[in-house]
């Protein structure tokens, strides 16, 4: 049995390395006696793919060793000692998991043909294999996420050693444990990208230009062929990939000669580049012969320039990336978190009952009242820690943003430099994952249509490169996502007049800004093409509302002709616990959002109006607001019927401001959401349940779904009579 | 009814005894006004006495409302109104079960509000009969596994999974728009 040996001997050298100093002789001797013993002993066996290649890599570095070695260098060989346990402990796993695959099947690996098929390919997979996928395909996410993250950082400023090194490190993994799962198709591409890098690493030619886009070619390519390979798991279906991966792996392997000029790049897209670059091409040093012509300014061109020389120096700190030290983690079942955070949930709300019961809260005990703050301080704190136990900073999908952002704009042919500020901000997890969508659409539409192509910035004098800026930031309780950019901004006419024609409004409506900039948001508005022509936006615009509502959260945009667009997206803090106004109706008693909430006043009788008796409004300081009363939405009974007696709460959902007629405003508190229960089913106005103070169950009143209910009205108006008077009326605005 | 149910019962003599055979087994009985129902034991969580029941908006009459459940929120269903029964009086003995089972790979949860519950009675498989076959102009009644006899009390065994089923999980939520 291969590995045993090499196994006990890598761990004996691991420990080594640990104890190793630079500047100490003898401790890099013993290191370097151990490294030599394994390779002895390497040879004399029969070893897997993957765990070979390890030791070849670790050999490389030991030998680095030599010469007086630096403390960069024996971090290298920590690395790969890392790398060649990970691999040796893989194989044990792999062999428990393809026992019906004899050694001399798992040996040919290399030399199978692409395509064929392979224990990991095959519709029958066992638990093990499964495990063994799942594990391969979280590692390669990391691994891929990381490689972004460096291949940005070279674009921006040049490729150093170390970061020419992290990239080979994610396709040389990603390569080895393809190999070993015999997913020949991955493996390829990995293996190509990664001779593609070592050459680089060599010095043979600079990751610049084509070469770079290459790799940035094989990163997305790879998450394609990733996510196919997840989702033929999930189905338990057979892996076939519908990807082209042997042109692509052409391409790169055309790259390998160091003549290349990345004259293999699909004609039209070369073209196009070339279109960009005459309008861009600043006077400054031509570029070198073996480089595509680079998109960037000027300022690359010259950073490129001296990039072009291997320059093996030392690590320049973060920046670099990837190499960050990570603080340590543990990996937790997901459902388990969700439990302690539902868990503390419940604690918050028992903790409010016993403060709040009226036999302790009258103690006179000084020694109770103690002990009671002394308890909130605890359950806060610890709600505190829940919360943060899920939450995530956004730098991943800012990071995917960027990259996609780079794309679409070579796509569009338009320079576009995307800056980030606020990446650390933390959200929760699940919604880090939701608002992925929104920004792609949103981030689309602002260099598809909002940044104009570079000869018309030019006539207009703006700089040639358009800018989004993607912030996050904390305001008030709230995560805020800002997406900026310096383009045409909306076209109000066009708005309106597409919005008269579908109907949306009627002519004699006069809008006030923001409501004209939420048209966009309308469903069906966004796919008339005619749209996308005229205003700029709005493709996929009401799949980011829908989105960003289901979030609980609220999108506003300030526009401005000429100077650009900012979509603001507000979100709440975690998706578990929202603020909320208790609020009486009748016998019943609902939570509404707070951040839905814009005011509640008690209005006098003449601010009442109605129409036709029946379609009432609120003329609140000019603004007519639709008012409905919660009492006939909910269906709660004996609540007050004169709204002079009771209070209106405006609330505002999808850019639309409604009143609602409840009783009275009981207490603001945050209470913990919870779904209806199974078999409840979608309720109308209502988005889910909590539990109240007094234990009961308290009812979280939709805001969307009652502000869609007036849009609907409005639809039915100009769908059914049309008469300008009805419409006019069920619009509801002024 | 008897006779009835005896020309059944030769017909279906084979059928019957699979029925029973798969359905013996110990049962929670309660009592809907005159009626007695019987529920897997295996499915019933607990019993809890009648608590504050939080309505639902536009949902169908039969269901009760929401209940907080040790922090869990379950809908609660008023069997009798489910079955087309009247309303029934509150009384100490009106209790609602805790059902829980498994539909379609989803654990739900859910509450039953009935009059009051009797017993856990081992039922044999000789003394189960298939359902009855009322026709078409009756109510629905697929939910209704078999009969259980036990003296001279005849008990409905219910298919917890059919009281409320996705379909109707669904209508719930497509009950009118109130305005």
């Amino acid at each position: 049995m291969d590995g045993c040996k090499v196994k006990l001997k890598i761990e004996e050298l691991a420990g080594a390395i640990v104890a190793a100093e630079a500047d100490d002789a003898e401790s890099v001797a013993l290191v370097r006696r151990l490294l030599d013993e394994i390779e002895q002993s390497a040879k004399s066996q029969e070893l897997l793919e993957p765990v070979a290649d390890a030791l070849g890599d670790l050999s490389t570095l030991g030998r680095a060793l030599a010469g007086h070695p630096s403390a960069t260098d024996l971090q290298h060989v920590a690395e790969a000692v890392d790398e060649a346990q990970k691999q040796l402990a893989r194989c044990h796993a792999a062999r428990a998991a393809s026992c019906r695959f004899n050694q001399a099947n798992l040996k040919q690996i290399g030399s199978a043909p692409s395509g064929a098929q392979s224990f990991a390919g095959t519709k029958q997979r066992d638990a093990d294999t499964i495990a063994l996928i799942g594990e391969f395909l979280s590692e390669s996410e990391e691994g891929l996420s990381r490689a972004d993250q460096i291949l940005m950082t070279i674009e921006d400023s040049e490729a150093s050693a170390d970061s020419i090194n992290g990239l080979f490190r994610v396709f040389h993994t990603i390569k080895g444990v393809a190999g070993f799962l015999e997913l020949f198709d991955i493996q390829s591409l990995a293996h190509t990208t990664e001779s593609l890098l070592n050459g680089c690493r060599e010095g043979l030619y600079p990751l610049i230009g084509a070469r770079l886009d290459l790799v940035f070619d094989a990163t997305a390519m790879m998450r394609k062929i990733l996510a196919e390979l997840a989702a033929a798991v999930e189905a338990s279906q057979e892996f076939i990939t519908a990807q082209d991966i042997p042109t692509l792996v052409a391409r790169l392997q055309a790259a390998l000669d160091p003549t290349f000029e990345g004259g293999s790049r699909k004609a039209e897209e070369r073209d196009h580049l070339e279109s960009v670059n005459e309008d861009v091409r600043l006077p400054g040093p031509s570029p070198p012969p073996d480089e595509a012509p680079p998109v960037e300014s000027s300022q690359s061109i010259a950073a490129e320039a001296t990039a072009a020389a291997p320059a093996p120096t030392k690590a320049p700190g973060s920046e670099s990336g990837g190499d960050t030290k990570l603080r340590a983690t543990i990996k937790v079942d997901l459902e388990r978190v969700d439990r302690l955070v539902e868990m503390i949930g419940e604690l918050v709300v028992v903790e409010a009952m016993v403060v709040g019961a009226p036999e302790i809260a009258h103690s006179a005990s000084a020694r109770v009242r103690n002990c009671l703050s002394q308890l909130e301080k605890v359950t806060h704190d610890l709600q505190d820690v829940g919360m943060r136990m899920r939450m995530l900073p956004v730098s991943g999908v800012f990071q995917k943003m960027a990259r996609m952002a780079r794309d679409v704009g070579r796509k569009a042919g338009k320079q576009v430099r995307v800056i980030l500020s606020g990446e650390q901000t933390e959200m929760d997890r699940s919604m880090v994952e939701q608002i992925s969508d929104p920004l792609v659409h949103m981030i689309r539409n602002s260099i598809d249509h909002g940044i104009e192509p570079p000869d018309v910035r030019h006539k207009l004098g703006k700089p040639e490169e358009g800018k989004v800026r993607l912030s996050a930031y904390h305001e008030g309780g709230h995560v805020v996502i800002e997406i900026a950019d310096d383009g045409r901004g909306l076209n109000r006419e066009a708005i309106l007049k597409k919005a008269i024609a579908q109907g949306l409004i009627s002519a004699t409506d006069t809008l006030p800004e923001d409501e004209i900039n939420a048209l966009i948001f309308a469903p069906g508005f966004s796919t008339a093409e005619k749209v996308t022509d005229i205003s700029g936006r709005g493709v996929g615009m009401d799949v980011v509302r829908r989105n960003i509502d289901a979030m609980r959260g609220r999108v506003t945009i300030k526009s401005v002709p000429g100077q650009g667009t900012t979509f603001k997206i507000t979100l709440p803090l975690t998706l578990a616990i929202i603020d909320g106004m208790l609020v009486a109706c009748g016998k019943e008693r609902y939570i509404i959002p707070t951040l839905s909430i814009i005011e509640s006043i008690q209005p006098e009788a003449a601010m009442l109006v109605t129409q036709g008796g029946s379609n009432e409004m609120l003329n609140m300081r000019g603004n007519i607001l639709p008012l409905l009363r919660m009492d006939r939405l909910l269906g709660a009974k004996d609540a007050i019927q004169d709204p002079s007696k009771g209070l209106v709460v405006i609330i505002e959902g999808s850019g639309r401001r409604v009143g609602l007629l409840v009783d009275e405003v009981i207490a603001q508190q945050q209470v913990v959401i919870k779904n209806m229960g199974e078999g409840v089913g979608e309720v109308p106005f209502v988005s889910g349940a909590a539990i109240l103070s007094d234990g009961r169950v308290g009812l979280i009143v939709n805001v969307e779904g009652i502000v869609s209910l007036i849009v609907e009205r409005r639809h039915r108006g100009f769908a059914g009579e049309g008469s300008p008077a009805s419409a006019g009326a069920a619009s509801g605005t002024d | 009814m008897n006779s009835q149910g005896e020309k059944q019962e030769r017909t279906l003599i084979e059928g019957a005894a699979a029925v029973g055979e798969q359905l013996a087994g110990k049962y929670m009985t309660f009592k809907l006004a005159n009626e007695e129902y019987g529920l897997e034991i295996l499915k019933v969580r607990e019993i809890i006495g009648l608590m504050d029941i939080t309505r639902v908006p536009c949902t169908q009459e039969f269901m009760s409302g929401v209940i907080n459940l040790r922090g869990k929120v379950i809908p609660v269903i008023d069997l009798r109104l489910k079955f087309g029964m009247e309303r029934c009086q509150v009384t100490e003995q009106t209790v609602i079960i805790v059902v829980q089972y498994s539909l379609h790979g989803r654990n739900m949860t859910m509450g039953l509000l009935v009059d009051q519950v009797l017993e856990v009675l081992s039922i044999e498989a000789a003394a189960i009969e298939p359902p009855p076959e009322f026709g078409s102009s009756t109510l629905r009644s697929d939910f209704i596994l078999g009969i259980g006899k036990a003296e001279k009390r005849v008990i409905f065994l219910l298919d917890i999974g059919r009281i409320l089923n996705a379909e109707e999980a669904g209508a719930v939520a497509e009950a009118t728009v109130a305005s």
